[in-house]
């Protein structure tokens, strides 16, 4: 399961070249970028539903992402900002 | 004792003399240009020292945070609220939600009395009470599960404190939102660049909700770059329709926009979050962290010269044209934001502490955070202190006595005890292709002017109008934001207040009281915002100050909860470490509310000048910078509202911290009595380090548990 982490240790490692650190770094920006940025909630959402029963199951990512903004709806203190 | 190792001592030395050697050449330096890299240099230093030293002391001596305690992220994970995040992400996650367009503005126009008494603060407070308090207060809501400030104020205090605390929230939110709007009023005054660009952001971001809503759910990423494309192009296209036959349409007076502001703010608060307020969000977060962190590298690759004095004449006589009063207490209310903000205490309180992984990480998030915080606001002080000080007081002096053309101003400037000719005002407004940069109050776009000669220093590209628009609409586009997710908090708190009088009101889904509660709270910070623009006096001059005394307030609160916290915890001895800060706190916002409303300066005390204009009125007469008798009205009424706010503030503050010692006094005396709403213990089995890099010990761990990486992963679980 790659869902928590960085999802890095999983991988093979290659031979130290210049290359593969390059590709390393851009994995770990790219891993960086969905977290932050929030991309990836629905995949830690199916991982999560998943995880005790592989056949639970689980909303569409269209369903899922309409329920996470309207959520904001019922509580604006979510994700509220500050000055 | 575990041994220290010779390189690391010899690291912390190198790091503590370049912090020293900053803070030496600021102190010596008079009469003679500073570069800013000693100032980066202070601060860098200082903030390193207070991490490694003050920070980690008081997470493990007095918080005793504890890495086998399960948090509530770990115990009620439910993989959408309540899930352990990795610490790097998570403390992206906080800053961009403490990170605003507060500290951006308060050393702004604190560097009216210098560079150095808000350098001096904005290092200082941050160490020892805006780091201090954001810190505890993630704590204390961590074990908590993730409870809010009000919340623990009326669980650990009591019904009045809390309730005082609750409409001490309610108000400062609406005068918050008054003065943001007040700033990117007065940054778009007349300027149909930077009117046409920031009104581009709503069908960029309706485009956007509408992309992720129908096109491709969830694909934050791909959308908010294709966004932030548009709005690059929003921003240069401002200077084509500039200067073509559309220019009129986009330049709008100060009362055009403010009508605009209050309309877009009750209609972007109506409507479905997807639409405007989600793609908002997303845009202004990348904006935020893209033009932050260009600004940090472009100071320290232009370093650039300071222009201004360490101590203005303003700091002792307290007559300085940007804002009233002298050094004590004023400074400190100005600057708010950046040192220390009580705001910062409801996002540690809430989001954040359902997040956290491990207990050991509060040091990283809620300290490491607000340090970082604290650094963009020496960098908004830089971007204050590099410009012309003649430039910056025509800049951010009021109308009335800036005058209304280059002549005048260079006249009043001079009045000052600065010098500017009026062809370079003429050409500071043209480099930057605006019409006129004469008092334009409130920060902003003296923050733009300063980002503007920094970036065209460091990078280049576009020249200096392009960057001045580039930070007006990096500034305009997340007020924007908080204005309607603001506008949303205050209706929710309001219809839960109305809800105990017509409980329809409480169901959210409600149109017609949702309707109403929006009105409501737009009409009250428009109330302020109309008045803020239309004030002969200036409004930034008059309401920021309020502003200031309402978050250092909402500071004061949070402090007032965590000392109450430690003592009701049996941690009476470390009770300074929260209570220290709270009585500065307490000092400076109750000397600036005492001023506000008996000082006999007109300047400063708001009755004094009611008095003094009513007299006039009843005498017949006009006095300046009121121009006719409608201006003294308008004087008598501000100062009234102003003055009577003063009153409910610091009452409200008085209020939590008499019930507050209450509750003190009888832990103290009778520590078996008190009752503390902590989550029990429960044993944590994720493994993840505490700090941004993994010490040896943290990875041994990692490996041992087989994992390798450095992520918090789960011991028992499916990895």
């Amino acid at each position: 399961m790659t869902a928590v982490g960085d999802g890095l240790a999983a991988r093979p490692s290659l031979p130290r070249t210049a290359l593969s650190r390059l590709l390393r770094a851009a994995r770990w920006v790219r891993w960086y970028v969905r977290e932050v940025a929030g991309d990836s909630v629905y995949d830690r959402y199916v991982a999560h539903a998943r995880a005790c029963d592989p056949q639970a199951p689980v909303l569409s990512r269209r369903d899922f992402e309409r329920n996470r903004t309207d959520e904001r709806e019922a509580d604006p203190r979510k994700g509220f900002r500050c000055c | 004792m575990r041994s220290v190792k010779p390189h690391t001592i010899a690291i912390w030395t190198v790091v503590a003399l370049v912090g020293a050697a900053g803070w030496a050449v600021l102190a010596v330096s008079r009469g003679e240009e500073v570069s800013a890299a000693w100032l980066v240099a202070a601060a860098l230093g200082s903030y390193a020292i207070a991490y490694r030293f003050y920070a980690r002391f008081i997470a493990h001596r007095v918080l005793k945070v504890d890495k086998t305690r399960a948090t509530p992220a770990e115990r009620l994970d439910n993989g959408v609220d309540f899930h352990p995040t990795d610490r790097r992400v998570l403390v992206g996650h906080h800053f961009a939600a403490i990170a605003g367009a507060g500290p951006l503005v308060g050393p702004v126009l604190a560097a009216q009395m210098g560079y150095l008494p808000g350098t001096i603060w904005i290092i200082v407070g941050v160490i020892f009470a805006g780091a201090v308090q954001d810190m505890v207060t993630l704590f204390f809501s961590m074990r908590r599960d993730g409870k809010s400030l009000g919340q623990m104020a009326r669980d650990e205090i009591g019904v009045v404190g809390g309730v005082a605390a609750l409409i001490a929230v309610f108000l400062i939110m609406i005068i918050l939102l008054a003065v943001l709007a007040l700033v990117v009023v007065n940054a778009l005054a007349d300027s149909a660049w930077g009117t046409f660009s920031i009104s581009m952001t709503i069908p960029i971001a309706l485009f956007m909700g509408f992309y992720l809503r129908v096109l491709r759910p969830g694909r934050v990423t791909e959308i908010s770059l294709i966004g932030l494309a548009l709005l690059l192009l929003a921003i240069i296209s401002g200077n084509w329709v500039a200067e073509s036959s559309w220019a009129d349409a986009f330049t709008l007076s100060p009362g055009a926009l403010t009508v605009w502001m209050i309309i877009y703010g009750f209609v972007a608060s109506v409507l479905p979050v997807w639409m405007l307020l989600a793609p908002r969000d997303y845009l202004s977060t990348f904006m935020k962290a893209g033009t932050i962190g260009l600004l940090a590298i472009g100071v320290l690759i232009a370093l650039p010269t300071m222009k201004a004095e360490a101590v203005t004449d303003f700091a002792s006589r307290g007559d300085g044209p940007v804002f009233a009063g002298s050094l004590f207490p004023f400074v400190f209310i100005t600057i708010a934001c950046g040192a220390l903000s009580g705001f910062h205490a409801l996002v540690s309180s809430g989001t954040t502490p359902k997040m956290i992984q491990k207990e050991t990480q509060v040091r990283m998030i809620g300290y490491g955070s607000m340090l970082m915080e604290s650094f963009v606001a020496v960098c908004a002080l830089i971007c204050a202190t590099i410009i012309d000080p003649g430039l910056y007081f025509a800049m951010n002096a009021p109308a009335g006595f800036v005058g209304d053309n280059v002549q005048a101003a260079s006249d009043a400037v001079a009045s000052l005890g600065f010098s500017i000719t009026p062809e370079q005002l003429q050409a500071a407004a043209h480099a930057v292709e605006e019409e006129s940069l004469l008092s334009r109050t409130g920060g902003a776009p003296t923050f733009a002017i300063g980002l503007s000669e920094i970036f065209s220093d460091a990078f280049g590209g576009g020249g200096k109008a392009f960057w001045y628009h580039f930070a007006i609409m990096f500034e305009a586009l997340f007020i924007l934001t908080t204005v309607d997710a603001g506008t949303r908090v205050g209706r929710f708190m309001l219809q839960d207040l109305m809800g105990n009088v017509y409980k329809p009101f409480r169901d959210v889904s409600w149109k017609p009281g949702l309707w109403l509660a929006s009105a409501v709270v737009v009409g009250s910070w428009g109330y302020f915002l109309w008045v803020g623009v239309h004030d002969p006096l200036g409004g930034i001059n008059q309401l920021f100050p309020l502003f200031g005394i309402a978050n250092q307030l909402l500071a004061a609160v949070a402090l007032t909860v965590a000392t109450t916290l430690l003592i009701k915890s049996g941690r009476l001895k470390w009770a300074w470490i929260t209570g220290i800060p709270l009585a500065w706190d307490v000092a400076v916002t109750l000397t600036a509310s005492w001023q506000k409303i008996f000082s006999d300066d007109v300047a400063v005390g708001f009755f004094a000048r009611r008095d003094q204009f009513q007299d006039a009125i009843d005498a017949g007469k006009v006095l300046p910078p009121a121009k006719d008798m409608d201006d003294m009205h308008t004087v008598v009424t501000n100062a009234t509202v102003d003055g009577v706010l003063s009153v409910i503030f610091a009452l409200l503050i008085i209020i939590v911290i008499l019930d507050a010692t209450r509750i003190c006094v009888k832990a103290i005396r009778d520590p078996a009595s008190t009752q503390l709403k902590e989550t029990p213990y429960v044993e944590s089995k994720l493994v993840a380090p505490a700090g941004l890099l993994a010490t040896k010990e943290e990875k041994a761990e990692l490996v041992a548990a087989g994992l390798g990486s450095d992520g918090g992963i789960r011991r028992d679980g499916p990895a």
